[in-house]
C-alpha cells in the first residue's frame, strides 16, 4: 500500500504530468463555466487532444478535466442561476439566493472547500478500501436500484416548503416528459410525433439551460432591474461562523455521495439531490435552507464530489463505468492500449497508483485555484445588468448547441426558457421536475427490470433486504415532519419559504 | 362565475389545469402504448399512465383549489408573503400598479414590453441561423438588446457584442472545435 | 566495378520508377478531365452519429486517422452528430446526399434502426465503402455457474427458467438470442439492460444467468476468472491467444452466428469517381498498422469487404435481422 503510494508519487510527480494536471484543472474549470459543458462532455471533445501522450498523462489530464468541471460548474449555478449539469441543479438553489444577498464569494468558497474535503475523503477511501465496496456495489441489482429512486423522488418534499404538492405535481410532470423517446424494454416510441430528435427522449441538459439559465433572464426583465449587487471586499470573503456551520453537511454529504457514488449508475445527480434532502431534515438551520443557506450549497457540493470520485470505485476495480464521465474514460482506456478490468490494478500499477496520487494533487490545485478566485468571479456579478444578460443569452444558446451539434437542442433551450419564464412567475417549483426529468429513464429501467424479474410481480421487492432498508429510509424522509410533530419539542414557527427555485 | 371562467381568469390556475389536461392526454397515450406486456410485465405505457394521471390528479387539484378562494400558497394573500420574493409577489399579482418604477425608471407595463421584445428577438435569432450563421445571427442579438431594448450607447454596445462573440468563437470554435453553423456567409467554424 | 553496377541499377531502377510514376500521374490527370478520377476538394467531415468516446466514435476517429496517413494531402474532421439513437447523425448525412465530402463510420444500427422505427433512411440510400470487420458476440455467465456449454444453456432452459440480460429489445445480442430460440426450441426470459457495462454489472452481481457480449467488452472479466464464456456466436473460432479455446456455437450443435459489422459509408448519389477514391483509399487502409490496430484492440474479426461486397453482405444481414425481429 505504502509502496504504491509511493509509487503513485514518483508517476504522478514528474514536470511533465504535473504540466498536464494542472492544464487539465485548469481547462475543466472553463468548461465547466460554459452552460451545457459539463465533464462528460469536456472529456469528451477533448480525447482526442491527448492521443498522442503517454496514457498515465493523458489519463491524468482527462481526470483533471472531470473534476475541474465539477469545480466550474459549481460557479455558473451560483452566480447566475445556470448549473452546468444536472448535479449542480440543488447547488442553484441556496447558492443563487446567496449570490442575490452579496454572498456569492462565500457560497463559491464553501463550494470549493466542501468539493477539496469530500474529494480527499473519497481518494482515501477509494485507496483503501475499493475493492470491498466494489463486491457491495454489485450487489444493487434492479431491484435494489428501484429503492433507490423511490428514495431520490422522496425528496422532493424537501424543495417545495409548504407548497408540497406543488413539487409532487412538477415530479410527476418531469417523470412524464422522461418518457418521451424510444422506450427501453420494448422498443416503442412513445411521444415523438415521428421527430428522429425525440427518439433519444427530452434532453435534460438542454432543458436545464432553458428552465433556469433563459428563464431567469426572462424574469428578471419582468420584475426590473435591481441595483448591481455592490459588496465589500470583506464581504465576499467567508466568515467563522459560516465556515463552522458547514462542518456536518460537508461530513454528511462526504459519506452520502461517496456510498452512492460506488453503485454503478446512480451518479452525482441523486446524491446531490439525497444529500440537500437529508440537510432540510437534520440540519440545524433547515428553516433557511432554500433561501440562501450556506449548508445548502456545502452539502450537496460535498456529496456530488464525493460521488464523482467514488465512480472511479467500480471504474478501476471492476472496469465497470460508475457514471457517463467514468464511461468516457474507460473508452480512452481502450484507445491508450489498456484494458480496463478487474486485473487493471495488479498489471497497471504504475497507472493506477499514479493516476489516483494525481487526483489529490489535481484537487489541491483546485482549492489553490478556486480559493482566490471566488471573490473575483464574484465581481462578475457587478457588470450591469443590460449587459450581462444578453451574453447570458448568447452563452446558453451556443453551449446547448455544442452539446450534440444539432439545432434541435437550441429549440429545446427556447421553449423550456418559456416554459421557465412562466414556472417562475407563477411561483412553480423547478427543481422537482429537473429531478424527475433526470430520475426518470432510470426509474422507468428499474421498474421494467424489476418487473422482468418477478415474472410481473414487483413484489419481489420484499425479497431483497437492501432493498427494504432503502425504502424505509425514503419513508422517514418523506414522513420525517409527521413523525417530528408528535414529539413534544416545540420548534419556532418556520419562516414561510418560497418555492420558486 | 363558472368554474371554467375562473381558471381562465387566473394565470395560475391557467397553467395548472393546461398541465393537468396534459397529463390526461399522455396518460391515455399510455394506456394505448399498453400498460402491462407479456402477461402482466411493466410495459411501455405504464409510467405515462403513473406520471401522467399523477399530473392531472395534482395539478387538476391545484387549478381547482386557486380558484375556490383557497390560494394554494402564500397563504394570506401576496403582499403579505414574506422572504425575498414578497417585492416580485405584489408586481405579479394584478395589484401591480403601473407606478412601480425599477432603478432603471421604468413602469411595469414597459418591462413586459421588453420582455416580449427579448423573447421575439431571440427567436429571431435562432431562426436567423440558418442564414446569416451562429455567431452571426446571436452576436446580432446581443448588440440589439443592449441597444433597443436596453438604450446603452451604441459603440460600447457594439464593442461589448463584438468581444462576446470573439470570446465565444474562441472558446466554442476554436477550443473546442464545435461545427458552429455558418448559414449562407459561411460564417462559422461548420465543416 | 560490382560497386558501380549496383549504383547503376540503382539509378535505373529509380528512373523507371520515376517514369512510371510521372506516367501514372498523368493518366490520372487526363482522367480526370473525364470526370473518371476524384480528389476530395478541402476538408473532408466523418459524421459521427453517435457522442464522443463511444464506440462508434472511436471506429471514426481511428478510421479518418488512418485514411488521412495513406492517402497524402487528405483532412478529416471529425462531427458528433447525437441523438435518437443515432438517428439524427444518419439523417444528417441523408441530408448530405450527393457530397462526396462527408463519410459515416456505420455499423449494424444502420441495418436496426429503419426495421424498429420510422426514420427517413435505409442503407440503400447510402453508398456502402468498407466494411472492417465482424464483431461477434459470446455467451458468457458468472463464474460461479453450472453451465458449461451453450447445449448446457438451451437445455436448462428448456426445464426451467433462464434470466438473460438483453440491451435492449433492439440490441444485437437479442437477435442472436431469438435466433438461438429459433434454431433450438430454447426459450429465454429477458430482461432489458441499455448497455453492455449494465449488462457486466448485473452478470457480476448475479441478477442475470446469462448475457451475450462482445469479446472486447468481457474479455478482462474472462483473464480474470470472474466470469466464463460458453460460447462464440460466430462462423469461426476467434484466433486472438485469450479467446481461441472458446468454441463456436456450431460446434455445439446450435447453428447459430451473428456479427455486428463495422465499416464506412458515403452519401448516396455521390459519383463514380469518388466511390472508387473511397474504396481505393479504404484497401490502403486496411493493409495499414492503424487498422491492425483498431482491428486488435476491439477484438473484431478482420472479414474486411469493400463497394458492391459489402451491398451485398448488408442485404443479406438485413435479411436475417429481419427474419429475427420479424415473427
Amino acid at each position: 500500500m505504502i509502496d504504491n503510494v509511493i509509487l503513485g508519487f514518483q508517476t504522478a510527480l514528474t514536470p511533465q504530468n504535473l504540466l498536464w494536471c494542472f492544464v487539465g484543472v485548469l481547462a475543466g474549470t472553463v468548461i465547466g463555466l460554459l452552460p451545457g459543458l459539463g465533464s462528460t462532455t469536456g472529456v469528451a471533445v477533448l480525447l482526442p487532444l491527448t492521443l498522442d501522450f503517454e496514457p498515465v498523462t493523458a489519463l491524468i489530464m482527462l481526470a483533471g478535466i472531470y473534476y475541474g468541471a465539477q469545480y466550474g460548474g459549481t460557479i455558473t449555478s451560483v452566480l447566475i442561476s445556470t448549473p452546468g449539469e444536472a448535479s449542480s441543479v440543488v447547488t442553484t438553489l441556496d447558492g443563487y439566493q446567496m449570490a442575490r444577498r452579496g454572498r456569492a464569494g462565500a457560497a463559491l468558497s464553501i463550494a470549493a472547500i466542501g468539493s477539496f474535503v469530500a474529494a480527499i475523503f473519497s481518494l482515501v477511501l477509494l485507496m483503501v478500501v475499493a475493492p470491498p465496496f466494489a463486491d457491495f456495489a454489485l450487489k444493487f441489482g434492479p431491484v435494489e436500484n428501484l429503492a433507490i429512486m423511490i428514495l431520490g423522488l422522496a425528496t422532493i418534499v424537501s424543495f417545495s416548503g409548504d407548497s408540497r404538492i406543488r413539487g409532487f405535481a412538477m415530479a410527476a410532470a418531469g417523470l412524464l416528459l422522461a418518457t418521451v423517446g424510444l422506450d427501453a424494454g420494448t422498443g416503442t416510441s412513445r411521444f415523438t410525433f415521428d421527430s428522429v430528435n425525440l427518439l433519444s427522449g427530452v434532453p435534460f441538459v438542454e432543458v436545464m439551460i432553458g428552465l433556469f439559465a433563459v428563464g431567469e433572464v426572462m424574469y428578471q426583465i419582468r420584475i426590473g432591474a435591481a441595483a448591481p449587487i455592490r459588496t465589500r471586499f470583506r464581504d465576499l470573503l467567508i466568515t467563522r461562523n459560516e465556515l463552522r456551520r458547514s462542518v456536518g453537511p460537508i461530513g454528511r454529504g462526504s459519506v452520502l455521495g461517496f456510498l452512492l457514488g460506488c453503485l454503478p449508475g446512480a451518479g452525482s445527480t441523486l446524491a446531490s439531490f439525497i444529500a440537500y434532502g437529508v440537510e432540510k431534515r437534520v440540519s440545524r438551520n433547515k428553516g433557511q435552507l432554500g433561501q440562501g443557506a450556506i449548508e445548502g450549497v456545502a452539502s450537496p457540493e460535498s456529496a456530488n464530489n464525493a460521488a464523482a470520485n467514488a465512480n472511479f470505485v467500480p471504474t478501476l476495480t471492476l472496469g465497470i463505468p460508475g457514471g457517463g464521465t467514468t464511461a468516457v474514460l474507460l473508452g480512452a482506456f481502450t484507445i491508450y492500449g489498456l484494458q480496463p478490468g478487474p486485473l487493471l490494478f495488479q498489471n497497471q500499477p504504475t497507472l493506477v497508483w499514479g493516476l489516483l496520487v494525481s487526483f489529490f494533487i489535481g484537487n489541491v490545485m483546485l482549492l489553490v485555484l478556486n480559493l482566490p478566485m471566488a471573490p473575483m468571479f464574484a465581481q462578475m456579478l457587478r457588470i450591469p445588468y443590460a449587459y450581462l444578460y444578453p451574453i447570458i443569452l448568447f452563452t446558453s444558446f451556443v453551449g446547448a448547441y455544442s452539446i450534440d451539434n444539432n439545432m434541435f437542442s437550441v429549440w429545446v433551450v427556447f421553449v423550456s426558457g418559456v416554459a421557465g419564464y412562466f414556472m417562475k412567475l407563477y411561483d412553480l417549483p423547478m427543481a422537482p421536475l429537473v429531478l424527475g426529468l433526470v430520475i426518470g429513464p432510470l426509474f422507468e429501467k428499474a421498474l421494467t427490470q424489476t418487473s422482468a424479474l418477478g415474472d410481473g410481480d414487483l413484489l419481489i421487492v420484499l425479497s431483497h433486504p437492501i432493498a427494504l432498508v432503502v425504502l424505509a429510509l425514503a419513508v422517514l424522509l418523506v414522513a420525517g415532519p409527521a413523525l417530528a410533530r408528535l414529539l413534544p419539542r416545540n420548534t419556532p414557527a418556520e419562516e414561510r419559504e418560497p418555492a420558486g427555485v | 362565475m363558472s368554474t371554467l371562467a375562473r381558471i381562465r381568469g387566473n394565470g395560475e390556475a391557467t397553467a395548472y389545469a393546461a398541465l393537468a389536461v396534459v397529463g390526461l392526454a399522455a396518460a391515455a397515450g399510455g394506456i394505448y402504448y399498453g400498460v402491462f406486456v407479456d402477461g402482466g410485465r411493466v410495459g411501455p405505457g405504464f409510467l405515462p399512465v403513473l406520471a401522467g394521471g399523477l399530473t392531472a390528479v395534482l395539478c387538476g387539484w391545484i387549478a381547482l383549489r386557486s380558484v375556490h378562494g383557497q390560494p394554494s400558497h402564500r397563504p394570506g394573500g401576496a403582499a403579505a408573503g414574506a422572504g425575498p420574493h414578497a417585492a416580485e409577489g405584489t408586481d405579479l399579482m394584478e395589484s401591480g400598479a403601473d407606478d412601480d418604477v425599477d432603478i432603471s425608471g421604468r413602469t411595469r407595463r414597459e418591462r413586459i414590453r421588453n420582455l416580449w421584445k427579448v423573447f421575439g428577438l431571440t427567436l429571431g435569432a435562432i431562426l436567423l441561423v440558418q442564414v446569416v450563421g451562429f455567431l452571426a445571427a446571436f452576436g446580432g442579438l446581443v448588440f440589439v438588446i443592449s441597444t433597443w431594448v436596453e438604450r446603452q450607447a451604441l459603440l460600447k454596445s457594439a464593442v461589448i457584442a463584438a468581444v462576446a462573440t470573439g470570446l465565444i468563437y474562441g472558446a466554442f470554435g476554436l477550443f473546442l472545435h464545435v461545427p458552429l453553423p455558418g448559414g449562407l456567409l459561411g460564417v462559422g467554424t461548420e465543416g | 566495378m560490382k560497386r558501380n553496377s549496383l549504383l547503376l541499377t540503382a539509378v535505373v531502377a529509380a528512373s523507371v520508377l520515376i517514369l512510371t510514376a510521372c506516367g501514372e500521374a498523368k493518366g490520372q490527370k487526363s482522367a480526370g478531365g473525364d470526370g473518371e478520377t476524384f480528389k476530395p476538394k478541402g476538408n473532408v467531415t466523418m459524421v459521427v452519429p453517435y457522442g464522443a468516446g463511444g464506440g462508434s466514435d472511436m471506429s471514426g476517429r481511428s478510421i479518418a486517422a488512418g485514411l488521412e496517413a495513406v492517402v497524402p494531402g487528405l483532412r478529416i474532421n471529425t462531427e458528433n452528430r447525437v441523438g435518437g439513437s443515432g438517428a439524427v447523425g444518419y439523417s444528417y448525412f441523408l441530408s448530405k446526399t450527393g457530397d462526396p465530402n462527408y463519410l459515416l463510420p456505420s455499423e449494424t444500427a444502420l441495418l436496426a434502426l429503419p426495421l424498429n422505427t420510422k426514420v427517413g433512411f435505409d442503407y440503400t440510400r447510402f453508398t456502402p465503402i468498407m466494411k472492417v470487420g465482424d464483431d461477434f458476440t459470446l455467451a458468457v455467465v458468472p463464474a460461479s455457474s453450472p453451465w458449461t456449454t451453450c447445449a448446457d444453456l438451451v437445455n436448462a432452459s428448456k426445464s426451467g427458467r433462464v434470466v438473460a440480460g438483453i440491451s435492449g429489445v433492439t440490441g444485437l445480442d437479442n437477435v442472436v438470442f431469438t435466433l438461438t430460440e429459433q434454431a433450438t426450441g430454447a426459450k429465454f426470459d429477458r430482461v432489458p439492460f441499455e448497455s453492455g457495462d449494465e449488462l457486466l454489472a448485473a452478470l457480476l452481481g448475479n441478477q442475470i444467468q446469462v448475457a451475450s457480449l462482445n469479446p472486447g467488452e468481457v474479455v478482462e472479466q474472462l483473464k480474470a476468472g470472474k466470469l466464463k464464456a460458453l460460447c462464440a456466436f460466430s462462423e469461426k473460432r476467434y484466433e486472438y491467444p485469450e479467446l481461441k479455446d472458446i468454441p463456436t456455437a456450431k460446434e455445439q450443435g446450435i447453428d447459430v452466428a451473428f456479427a455486428q459489422f463495422r465499416g464506412l459509408i458515403a452519401p448516396g448519389g455521390i459519383s463514380d469517381g469518388a466511390r472508387k477514391f473511397w474504396i481505393d483509399a479504404s484497401r490502403k487502409f486496411i493493409e495499414s498498422d492503424k487498422a491492425r490496430q483498431y482491428i486488435a484492440s476491439n477484438y473484431l474479426q478482420p472479414n474486411a469487404l469493400f463497394g458492391d461486397d459489402f451491398t451485398a453482405y448488408l442485404k443479406e444481414n438485413n435479411d436475417t435481422l429481419k427474419k429475427a425481429q420479424g415473427e
